[in-house]
């Protein structure tokens, strides 16, 4: 049904004032109830509506305009003269200030001026009103929280291929700029046309790059000339040295030829203390080591082949520390390898220069710092730890806890000497407070999302200021509160006492490890092998029917091992697996220790290996002491669990396996135990019962035999050494050994 | 003449006075105790500083019949009190790291004397 009604106008009156009146009501159509319609009807039950209670939202977005900052200066030229004065002529410029100064008004300006002046210049001289009254007071830290709060994020300006933030350097005079070097280091993972270029950026200005440089291949470090801050070298993927003058722009000044070059990406450049300031030098993975001129990049001014000594293996450079206070042609390089080389650029032949190697790590050696407060003590990183080193020792005396990702990085505080940070593969930034603990990083700041890794970090001269560069090639400067960069009360003297003890506490251990060695050689010599595989098929029987004897009375075991006074005898175990580094725990066992420190690191260095063939060698009822990987016996038989539980070695120490293998998931484990059990063997017999307490003695003994065992051959190798040292040092047990079958 | 280069030495005789500049209206250093460049640099920039100054100064008085509020200038402390009815900047004294910079702007001049409270 449509209703309508036409209203009317004449054509005349278009346009025209409205005029309204009132008229009577007029109705325009009439709608009638429709029976029809009404039968149809239907009641709609029950209704449906649905409500919301809460109240309506919507979101809205606005970008706002980015703020552009932009720092200019201004220089002004002579100028204001007055039209008859030319300021290029001296005499019209002396002759008109003469003018001046004749005028009456002058002289009587300069009076007043001068009489107030003076007043001034008198009261400055009096009192300082600007006088720092808490000068001298130190502000004692250490009972705030730490942390770090993130300043900026500077992005790799690329946008279409990530880049990693391979290098970073900070402007040597002042937080104001800091130089970036971006880079994919994968091999044949870079895209066709992806770009080369790295960037400088003002640490104000995240926005866009300060500077951009522009090499000839990817850059793979970059470091500002600490003497002239506008000069920067830089180690190209390519192999080439070239080197940039920030006030020339972005192309290179220089670069040597491709020849006479590394051969491999250059990993690591520094400048070296000389006359010039222009020397550097630079490391990659071809294995060596050239020096170079800045101004005359033509070719190297030496170069030196990484072989350690006595050995015809090439080592691949990926991290060099050079530290004038240390010796200004001393450096040090961490390889690929895992071995920290130190060598002395004054050296006639090149074996003369190449000196003590440090073994340790399992990994490449990604960074390398000596303390800045105490130059022979150093820090390297690599695998899933960080080590602290001392010159005349070839064991870390201290190491951080394995983590369960890999580190790629770290560096001291320039501020405290017990300070330093690491990164990790899984995007976080440790920093450790030696000076506060030594188990744990103090703080651990996730800087990116866990599947990016940190792949670089440099901490400012001020130790305030750290910038951690990722693999999606961001930069992040992070701002660390007071108490990580004041440097605490005593903390100096105490970080030397501590280091001292830690040097004194491994020298020791290295001394009596080669008086060991001697023993046993002796004891060789004399032709008194022991017959170990029919022992240890003997002692492993025996185990077994006590581990049976243990496991089938489980409640009292089971107690007794989470009794302290039972699980005594594994606390050493616990604590030396669980963190080779907390030295600390070590120090009970020290004394008269048996063990030898060099077995630790280097039986390590094959992590997963000694698990292996632990199993396997009980089985085979092939003696464990052969074995190198015999540490593992306490550890080994629970790890694989089905086969092995029966059959294992240790029954004692099951009950308190848990722990022991919560630490032995990580790579760390397996020798660490080895050091401070058998240091902790003149308790055990009390602790252990009688037949056991031998039988573990033996085959915890054995673990300090591999001392000589290379890093990547726990087997065979080692074995023909390792058996006869145990004996030695455990001479009162191994007669009972061989007895208690 | 005598007295104002009198007036100059002895200004300058003071501790810690490493040079001293009076500039004119136009910003044109009439005698200086610095080179050349160095006197223009301050000559040029601080007569525009002390320009900005006064209008502030006298910015105040015209919105503050309070002459005790109006009395903020460059430094409180060495502010002298102008006639209460016209404002006027009469020192200006800026402590960097380095050293103070004194201004003393007074009808057409402006001198400047450049101090190191610290040193000697």
């Amino acid at each position: 049904m449509e209703i309508v009604y036409i209203y009317q106008k004449e054509r005349r009156e278009f346009g025209r004032y409205c005029t309204f009146t009132d008229s009577p009501v007029e109705p325009l159509a009439d709608i009638r109830h429709d029976q029809v319609l009404a039968a149809e009807h239907m009641e709609r039950n029950p209704c449906t509506v649905s409500l919301q209670l809460v109240p309506e939202m919507s979101e809205h977005e606005a970008n706002t305009d980015r703020v552009v900052y932009a720092t200019q200066g201004m220089l002004h030229f002579e100028g204001g003269w007055q039209k008859d004065v030319d300021p290029t002529e001296m005499d019209q410029k002396v002759r008109f200030r003469k003018k001046v100064e004749k005028d009456e008004e002058y002289i009587k300006c300069l009076r007043s001026l001068a009489a107030r002046m003076e007043t001034l210049i008198n009261q400055n001289n009096a009192i300082d009103i600007y006088e720092e009254y808490f000068a001298g007071s130190i502000t004692d830290h250490s009972s705030e929280q730490p942390y770090a709060k993130t300043l900026t994020v500077f992005r790799d300006p690329d946008p279409v291929v990530k880049r990693s933030a391979s290098y970073i350097s900070w402007y040597p005079d002042g937080a104001r700029k800091l130089a970036v070097a971006y880079s994919i280091l994968q091999f044949q993972r870079m895209p066709e046309d992806m770009s080369v270029n790295s960037y400088i950026w003002d640490v104000n200005n995240p926005n866009q790059a300060d500077l951009e440089l522009q090499p000839t291949s990817q850059m793979c470090c970059v470091v500002y000339n600490p003497r002239d801050p506008n000069i920067l070298v830089s180690g190209l993927y390519n192999g080439q040295i070239a080197y940039f003058d920030t006030r020339k722009g972005s192309p290179p000044m220089d670069s040597s030829p491709i020849e006479k070059s590394h051969s491999d990406p250059v990993y690591d450049v520094t400048w070296l203390m000389s006359k010039t300031g222009t020397e550097c030098a630079s490391i990659s993975t071809d294995g060596s080591v050239m020096w170079w001129d800045t101004r005359r990049l033509g070719e190297p001014l030496e170069s030196l082949v990484l072989m350690e000594r006595n050995s015809s293996i090439v080592l691949g450079g990926v991290s060099m520390e050079y530290e004038a206070v240390a010796g200004p042609t001393k450096f040090m390089v961490g390889t690929e390898q895992g071995i920290i080389v130190s060598c002395n650029r004054k050296g006639k032949t090149p074996a003369d220069r190449i000196g003590n190697s440090y073994y340790g790590h399992h990994g490449p050696v990604y960074s390398l710092q000596r303390n800045p407060f105490f130059p022979k003590y150093f820090l390297s990183a690599g695998d899933w730890a960080a080590r602290v080193w001392m010159d005349d020792l070839k064991t870390p005396i201290m190491t951080t806890r394995y983590q369960t990702n890999y580190v790629t990085g770290a560096c001291w505080s320039p501020t405290r000497p017990g300070v330093f940070f690491t990164t990790k593969m899984d995007g976080s930034l440790d920093v450790w407070d030696f000076f506060y603990k030594q188990n744990d990083p103090t703080l651990v700041v996730k800087v990116t999302e866990s599947d990016i890794g940190l792949t670089s970090l440099n901490i400012q001269e001020s130790g305030k200021l750290l910038a951690v560069g990722a693999a999606d090639g961001s930069t992040t400067l992070l701002d660390f509160c007071d108490g990580l960069v004041v440097m605490q009360p005593n903390e100096k003297q105490s970080m030397v006492q501590m280091f001292e003890r830690e040097t004194k506490r491994e020298r020791n251990l290295e001394i009596k490890a080669r008086e060991l060695k001697a023993k046993a050689k002796k004891y060789e010599a004399k032709g008194g092998s022991i017959d170990s595989t029919e022992d240890h098929s003997q002692v492993i029987k025996a185990t077994e029917v006590e581990f049976f004897q243990i496991v089938n009375a489980p409640d009292e075991t089971t107690e007794a091992g989470q009794k302290p006074g039972a699980g005594k005898q594994n606390i050493p175990l616990t604590l030396g697996g669980a963190n080779e580094g907390d030295t600390f725990s070590f120090q009970e066992f020290n004394v008269g220790s048996p063990s030898s420190p060099p077995s630790s690191p280097t039986s390590l260095a094959s992590p997963s290996s000694p698990e292996s063939p632990g199993p396997a060698s009980p089985e085979s009822t092939e003696p464990a002491s052969p074995e190198p990987a015999s540490p593992d016996p306490p550890t080994s038989p629970v790890l694989p669990t089905s086969p092995r539980s029966p059959t294992s070695p240790d029954p004692p120490t099951s009950p308190d396996f848990p722990t022991s293998v919560t630490v032995s998931g990580e790579p760390t484990s397996p020798t660490p135990p080895a050091t401070p059990e058998s240091a902790a063997l003149p308790a055990s017999p009390e602790l252990h019962t009688a037949p056991t307490s031998h039988e573990s003695d033996a085959s915890l003994a054995s673990p300090s035999g591999p001392d000589s065992a290379s890093p990547t051959s726990p087997t065979s190798p080692a074995s023909p050494e390792s058996p006869p040292s145990p004996p030695s040092p455990d001479s009162p047990h191994s007669p009972s050994l061989t007895a208690s079958p | 003449m005598s007295e104002v280069e009198e007036t100059f030495k002895r200004i300058s005789s003071h501790k810690g006075v490493l040079g001293s500049i009076i500039v004119n209206g136009d910003g044109i250093p009439i005698r200086t105790t610095l080179d050349n460049t160095t006197s223009v640099q301050y000559a040029a920039l601080m007569s525009t500083l002390v320009s900005k100054a006064r209008t502030i100064v006298k910015g105040f008085n015209k919105h503050d019949q309070n002459p005790a509020t109006a009395r903020v200038k460059g430094d409180g402390a060495s502010s002298k009190k102008a006639a209460a009815a016209q404002n006027d900047l009469t020192f200006l004294r800026i402590r960097s790291k380095k050293h103070e910079i004194m201004v003393a702007p007074d009808g057409g001049f402006i001198l400047i004397v450049i101090q190191n409270p610290s040193g000697d």
